[in-house]
Parts: structure tokens; sequence; C-alpha cells
């Protein structure tokens, strides 16, 4: 019986989107929560399409692009600050609107900078998305050093690592809790489902059907709305400007051309000849 | 932390529990020197080769524990490794490759399409020459890859070639442009890129290909060239059906989809100029989401009912994928739009596939993907990807390509062409053969 398998995201975003598959009709997935088993089968009958099973992989959130990408796993869940960071080529179907955040700029509470401009080099910026950062940095004009950290961000303004940082937040508890204040937000995060495009039109038919049932349950959310400033949010490769805007400025700030050299990697998908 | 790792492995390694996981499987480090083309560059993938050699693999096997007591920081010979995305073929791959190639070549003949060779270095204004992908609005290219860029001792700009379609078109306008039309040229090629090396990609791979350029003389005047120039497309489908199948790929699928449908609804859609660039790449990604988002970002206000229809079936094509015929319902969709570059798309795709069934194509073998979108600079037509289940990649990219000749000649011919990567087609058939 052909299989279809779903790279699910370990840690913070799992319940959420455990919950999500369940209420389209896919499971009971609990065991998946409270097990420590990596690789997951759910018999055929239980949700999706009559006639596949649905395996579940679990693998480290930043990981999912990539066993999407490379084929292990036909479909993902996958926060867009990975996709952004990680620019695998994989088709995103989906905004499932679950673990839904912010990537900001923030820095020490007590700082004199009030706005991008204020930052001047020698400011060094950390972060575990050094990339995105990168480009954010250059769309907007800041001379800044960007030192890539694997976790803790919070940390680096506080013993003198960096001067600012560019991280995810749902709600501003640990930034505030760490003496820190957003000033610019980078980019509105919540969680896609991605498919490997040669893969996904191999198995049509199976991932219609389940994506037809995550439609009927995710809740439709304005893009635009519940963030701090508008803005396209769709910060897809090559067309990565399109998405920012600067806190407090309103959407207009997000209307920004793009910048030569966000072509991006796209490399080759477009013409491989 | 690293400290951690190796009592981890040591552990794993005194239980005896799953001798394979998180990893290499150890029997690849002597047996396939080439699975890793990096252990060298990557230290923390060279340290957990040495621990595991020390530690769970290492008994009596020779070559593996000499590289466990290595430090590989001081190599003690010249640099051994090739360049990133490049790589050896040995006597047992060669001869795979050759016959591989063989195959491929009696195909081409049978059809009557003749073998050329081009230098590997091409002026770098004949690449950019061929590089039609300058975005109009911006300015900035799409799609784009980076070549390799060398000068020569005269201060030359050389370029190695990216593709063999540029050369072939410089060709077909000069050295060939008094030879009878069509011609039907093909290529067995090396060609270089310097791309991020991951999933299959390569940085120097072979492409097995052909261009189908030019239409007899008469064809030019009125309606035949039309029908003409559908007639070579199909002849171009039919061909890369028979090319896979002669290759012995068993499971595999063409999908064809034609740019000027994605065009005509850009057009039609009045969208602003940062919009389409946004739809664009969005297009080529696959990523409807962010098509969705531009959509609702762009708004409704002065856009009149027609652009809207328009928009909403743009935003939609990604969906409409079936085997061997337009899905009825985005037929009805787009026909109802009253866009006569639409209709004239989807008229060609009917012919398209008509020929190609006029051809005795398996049916099973060809799909329409309408939301098939590659390079929308470079194609002007029909564009076609073979995939197939075994690989995760595309395995052939191909299309109609009107606009490249006449980079080289004051004179426009129509062409179309397509080309099979075969490293990822070894691939393909390698994962075949392991399934059974």
């Amino acid at each position: 019986m052909p299989a279809l398998s779903i790279a699910l995201p370990k840690g913070r975003v799992l319940e959420s989107a455990v919950e999500l598959l369940e209420r389209a009709g896919v499971g009971p997935l609990d065991g998946l929560l409270h097990s420590r088993r990596l690789i997951w089968d759910l018999p055929a009958g239980a949700g999706g399409t009559p006639g596949y099973v649905f395996r579940f992989v679990l693998a480290k959130p930043w990981d999912v692009p990539t066993y999407v990408e490379y084929g292990a796993a036909v479909l993902g869940l996958a926060g867009k600050d990975v996709l952004v960071e990680r620019e695998k080529p994989v088709a995103e179907l989906m905004d499932l609107g679950v673990g839904r955040c912010r990537m900001v700029l923030a820095v020490p509470a007590g700082s004199p900078v009030r706005s991008l401009e204020d930052i001047h080099f020698p400011w060094r910026v950390a972060t575990k998305y050094p990339h995105v950062a990168t480009r954010f940095c250059q769309r907007w004009g800041v001379q800044a050093e960007i030192i890539n950290l694997q976790g803790s961000i919070e940390v680096a303004p506080l013993v003198g690592l960096a001067d600012a940082i560019v991280d995810i937040t749902e709600t501003g508890t640990t930034l505030r809790e760490n003496g820190l204040r957003v000033i610019a937000e980078v980019l509105p995060v919540s969680t896609r489902l991605i498919a490997n495009p040669v893969l996904h039109k191999v198995h049509r038919e199976a991932v219609e059907q389940l994506s037809a049932q995550l439609r009927q349950v995710v809740q439709v959310v304005d893009p635009n709305a519940g963030h701090a400033a508008g803005g396209i949010t769709t910060w897809s490769r090559g067309e990565a400007d399109a998405g920012h805007s600067v806190g407090g400025t309103g959407g207009a700030a997000g209307t920004g051309d793009s910048s030569p050299g966000a072509a991006g990697h796209l490399a080759g998908v477009g013409r491989e000849r | 932390m690293e400290q951690g790792h190796g009592q981890d492995q040591d552990k794993q390694a005194r239980t005896g529990s799953e001798p394979s996981a998180g990893g290499w499987p150890g029997r690849r480090i002597g047996s396939e020197p080439d699975t890793g083309p990096g252990y060298e560059s990557d230290p923390g993938r060279g340290d957990e080769l040495g621990r595991r050699a020390g530690s769970e693999l290492g008994k009596g096997v020779a070559d593996i524990e000499r590289m466990g007591e290595v430090d590989i920081y001081e190599w003690p010979y010249t640099r051994v490794q090739t360049p990133r995305g490049m790589r050896d073929l040995l006597p047992d791959q060669v001869k795979r490759r050759r016959a591989l190639e063989a195959a491929l070549r009696e195909v081409f003949a049978e059809a009557g399409y003749q073998e050329v060779e081009t230098p590997l270095l091409e002026y770098a204004d004949v690449v950019a020459a061929g590089n039609l992908r300058a975005d109009e609005a911006s300015g900035a290219t799409t799609g784009s890859f980076d070549v390799y860029r060398l000068f020569d001792p005269e201060r030359e700009s050389l370029v190695l070639r990216p593709d063999m379609t540029t050369p072939i078109a410089r060709l077909a306008a000069t050295r060939l442009a008094r030879w009878p039309r069509p011609l039907r040229l093909y290529y067995l090629a090396d060609v270089f890129r310097f791309e991020e090396v991951h999933a299959g990609r390569l940085r120097q791979f072979r492409q097995a290909g052909v261009e189908r350029i030019g239409e007899e003389a008469d064809a030019r005047t009125g309606g035949a060239a039309e029908s003409r120039r559908d007639a070579a497309d199909a002849e171009i489908v039919a061909l890369a059906v028979r090319l896979l199948t002669a290759a012995g790929l068993q499971r595999f699928r063409i999908d064809i989809g034609h740019v000027g449908l994605v065009h005509a609804l850009l057009d039609a859609g009045g969208w602003q100029p940062r919009h389409r660039r946004a739809l664009r790449q969005a297009l080529m990604e696959r990523n409807q989401v962010a098509l969705q988002a531009v959509l609702a970002e762009a708004g409704t206000e002065n856009v009149s009912a027609a652009q809207q229809a328009a928009r909403w079936q743009l935003v939609e094509l990604p969906q409409w994928c079936a085997s061997a015929e337009i899905p009825a319902p985005a037929e009805r969709a787009l026909s109802a739009l009253r866009l006569p570059a639409v209709d004239r798309a989807l008229q060609e795709l009917h012919t398209l596939l008509q020929c190609v069934a006029a051809a005795k194509v398996p049916l099973e073998r060809v799909g329409i993907d309408l939301g098939l979108v590659r390079d929308l600079n470079y194609y002007t037509g029909p564009v076609l990807e073979g995939f197939s289940p075994d690989l995760a990649l595309p395995l052939l990219t191909g299309g109609r390509y009107d606009h490249l000749v006449e980079q080289f000649a004051p004179r426009p011919e129509p062409a179309t062409g397509f080309a099979v990567g075969l490293d990822r087609l070894e691939l393909a058939l390698d994962r075949q053969a392991n399934s059974r």
C-alpha cells in the first residue's frame, strides 16, 4: 500500500500541528505526542485518502524542509522562519495558521536606539537566522555585523556579545523578561504545509485530499491582520523584500522594491536546460 | 557536547542497538569513496567518522582504522578532493554511462536528429545574449544561476557553458544559417553551473538534449506556421517519451504546461509591477501561500470584474494538473475569461495533445500541468518537465523558446527542445533497480 510521508516538526509547534491534523480527520495521533518513536504509521482508513498509509516522520523543525527537498517526505510542516532561512526549493501549499509568531529586531530596553536608522557600524546583531538578518539589514541599509548563534539569542545583548538580536517571539514575554524592546518587525511567521514539487504530483490525489481536509479546519486569517505592521506576508525567495515593514510605521513601509541580488537561489529551478 | 556525542556512540556500540542509526551506514565508508564529497571540508563529520572508526566500526577494517587516526587538519598529501559539485567516474560507471549514451544516441538518430559539439568555453557575450532572463520591470534576474567565468591571457572574458541551447542557437544563426529547416540537432555534453550543491545538483553535469530550430520556408506565410509549430512541440514531447523509455525507465511522466497562459493572465489582471514580480516568483516556486497573499494584498480597489476574474484564475493555475488532458473545470473557467491569448494557449495545448496522441505516445506518459512555470522570460510557449516517482527531482526539462535565435541573427526563428540530466537519469534508474 502506498505511503504518504509527512515530516512533522518536533517541539513548540508539534502539539498544535497534531491537534490540527486530528481536527481535519487524520488520526488519532495522540500517541505520537507521548512517544519517543520517530516514525509513526497511520493505517489506511484513519483519515486521508482511502488506500494510503500516512507515515509521520518526526524531525527537528530546521530539518523539515531538507526532508521534503530530498523526497524523504512528500509533505512537511515547516515554519516560515525556517523556510526563508533555508531557501529550499519546496512548494508551499497552505498557511496552516498554527505556530504564529513574529520575527523581530530587538534592542536592550535602555538602548538609545529608536529606529533602524539609529543603528550604525560596528553594531552587532545576534541571530539564529543569519541569512534572513543579513537580507533584512541590506534591505534597510543597516550596517551591522551578523553573529550566528544556535540559541539563547536573548542573552547576547546582556553579556555584551551583541547590540541587538533578530529572533522570533510569540508574545514578547521572553524579550521583556530579558530587558529587550522590539524596534522592527522582520517577518510574520506561521507554520506552512510544504511539498516536494515532484512527489506532490506523484501522490497528487492523496495530497489534494489531505489539503482539502485541512482547508476545512484552518482558520482563514487575513494575512495583513494580527501583526504590528502590514505589507505582503509573502516572503518568498527572491521577493524577500516585499514583506518587510518596520514596526510602528504602518503598512506603507512594506512596499519596497526588490533589491538587486535578492534573486535567491532559485537557480535552475526556473530553467534547467 | 562533542564529548557527549562520542560517549553516546560508545554506548550504542556496547549495547549493540541500531548500529547504523542516525548517520552514515558503516559499510559506505570504505566501499564508496564518492558518496561523501567533503568529509575533509566538514570537520564535524570527520570527527564522527574517526570516533566511530575507533569504536563500533573499526574492527578488522584496515582503511577505516587508519582514517580514524589521521588528524584531518594535517593531511600529509596533496589535496585530494575534486572541486565541489564535480565527480569522478570510475571504469564501471563510465562503461554504464557510455551504454546509456549509446541507447540515447540511437533514439535521436532514428528521429532524424544529428549530433553537434561546441566548445566548452564561449565568450561571455554569447552566454549573456542567451540569457533572456532580465526581468522587464526591475532589471533583476529571476531563476538565474551563476556561471564559471575566466579571462584568457588576452583578457577576453570567457564562460564555461551553462547550457547547450545557447551555443546551438548561435550555430543555427550563423554557421548553419543556410541549412534546410527545420534543423534537428542533438548533443551529449557537459555543462557547468555554479549552484548550491544539494539534492543531486552538481556543478558539472552531463546533459543529453535536442533542439529543433526553424520551420520550412513556406511555413512562415500565414496560418500554416501555427500548426507546424504545434507539430514540432508534439515531436519533441514524443521524442522525450521515447528517450526515457529507451533508457529503461519504467515509471515516468512528461508534464506539459504553457507559459502563454501565465503571461496572458498576468497581463489581464492589471497588477502593479511589484505584485507582478512577486507573482512570477511565487508561480515558479509553486508557492500557493504567496499567491494568495499577493492576491489579498493587491486588493480589489480600481480592479474591474474582468481583471479580478483573471487574477483568480492566475492564482488557481498551480492546482490544475491532470493526466493527458486539460482539466475540464480549468478549461471552462479559463475560456469564460474570453481572453484571446488564453484561448490561443489552450488551443495550442489541445493541438499538441492531439499530435502527441497521433504519434502513438502512450497516454499515461503525458500529463497536463497548467501550473508548470519555467523561466517566463526565456520560454514562449509550451513547456515540459519529465519526472519519475523514483526521483524527487525533475529529470527532463524543456519547451518552446522563439526569441533566442534572433539574439544572434536578424532573422527570428521558432525553436523548441529539451534536455535530460544524465546523472539524474542514472540515479532514477538505480532507484528503480533497488526498489525491486
